[in-house]
């Protein structure tokens, strides 16, 4: 009996350190290469649009506070421009930052990967 | 490349280092994540999932374990969220014997001629069908060599349970083996 369970125990060891038969992708590192290398792309790119983003905003706000302020100029007679051309006014922001976005992004984005090829 | 060099080199963000990395800690990962999920069509998906994020959290990795030890950990909770998202088994507590449901037809093939090498088969028939506790803590222990102290560190079960699971495992796997294969002695006493 303690024969059976030794010679038994021995094949289940000998098993369990073999791997599993599944075979690994031989190009397994390059497309994980390639797969970091993209997102990491896209995350410099979204940060560094972020960024000028945030920049312009806040110089747009200083700018404000600046002609507003100062002057104490009323800004209702603005906004009530602004409310009653707002299409225009969406449109135009709308379109600026689409442009802003495809330069900034998409453009940038493809032209790494031509160069990078991933 | 030590791993304090390359842990170094990965937190500067070297993608060759990356390489290195994956092409080191593959066999770890590809092992852990098969047993685990038990589906080879997800497994190469979570792999690359595994390491994505093994690069993204470098910062968090302080050196109080081996790497690969750090790594496992990463690979077991990144195979528990993938199957909790699927709503696959996850950790349970029913009996092991009574989870594994053989069908004939799983291991009749294996049993027309049996040999050792048939044998060595039918025991990783049984493994696929334990309990995902089991199946863990055997990959990382008999395949993977971790000790006790590091399946711990992998897993968060306290080392009695994993030694628990381990002593019951085998014993599960013997019990399996005798019901199966009735005709088991003149395999186990060939030379």
């Amino acid at each position: 009996m303690k024969e059976f369970k030794k010679n038994l125990d021995g094949i289940i060891d000998d098993s369990l350190r073999e791997p599993p038969d599944n075979i690994f992708p031989d190009d397994f590192t390059d497309k994980l290469v390639k797969k970091l290398e993209k997102q990491l792309a896209w995350q410099e790119l979204l940060t560094e649009f972020g960024l000028k983003t945030g920049l312009v905003l806040l110089a747009l706000i200083v700018m404000g506070i600046c002609l507003i302020f100062p002057a104490k100029t009323d800004p209702a007679p603005l906004i009530q421009w602004v409310a009653s051309h707002r299409l225009i006014v969406c449109g135009s922001i709308g379109v600026g930052l689409f442009t802003f976005v495809f330069d900034q992004v998409v453009l940038k984005y493809m032209f790494k990967r031509s160069r990078q090829q991933f | 490349m030590d791993d304090v060099a390359l842990v170094n080199a990965l937190k500067a963000g070297n993608i060759n280092a990356f390489r290195f990395l994956v092409d080191k800690y593959r066999n770890l990962v590809w092992h852990m994540v098969l047993r685990m999920t038990n589906r080879q069509e997800d497994a190469e998906d979570l792999c690359q999932e595994v390491f994505i994020r093994v690069f993204k959290q470098i910062d968090k990795f302080r050196g109080d374990s081996k790497l690969s030890t750090w790594i496992g950990s990463i690979a077991y909770n990144a195979c528990v969220d993938q199957m909790r998202k699927n709503k696959r088994e996850v950790l349970s507590g029913a009996d092991p014997i009574l989870a594994i449901n053989l069908a004939q037809s799983d291991v009749s093939p294996l049993l027309n001629s049996i040999d050792r090498n048939t044998m060595k088969k039918l025991v990783h028939r049984i493994l696929e069908k334990m309990p995902l506790q089991y199946r863990t803590v055997i990959t990382l222990f008999h395949l993977e060599e971790f000790s006790y102290r590091e399946i711990e560190e992998i897993t968060g079960m306290p080392e009695g349970t994993v030694k628990s699971y381990l002593s019951r495992g085998r014993e599960i796997i013997r019990q399996k083996m005798t019901e199966l294969v009735p005709d088991i002695q003149p395999v186990l006493f060939e030379a």
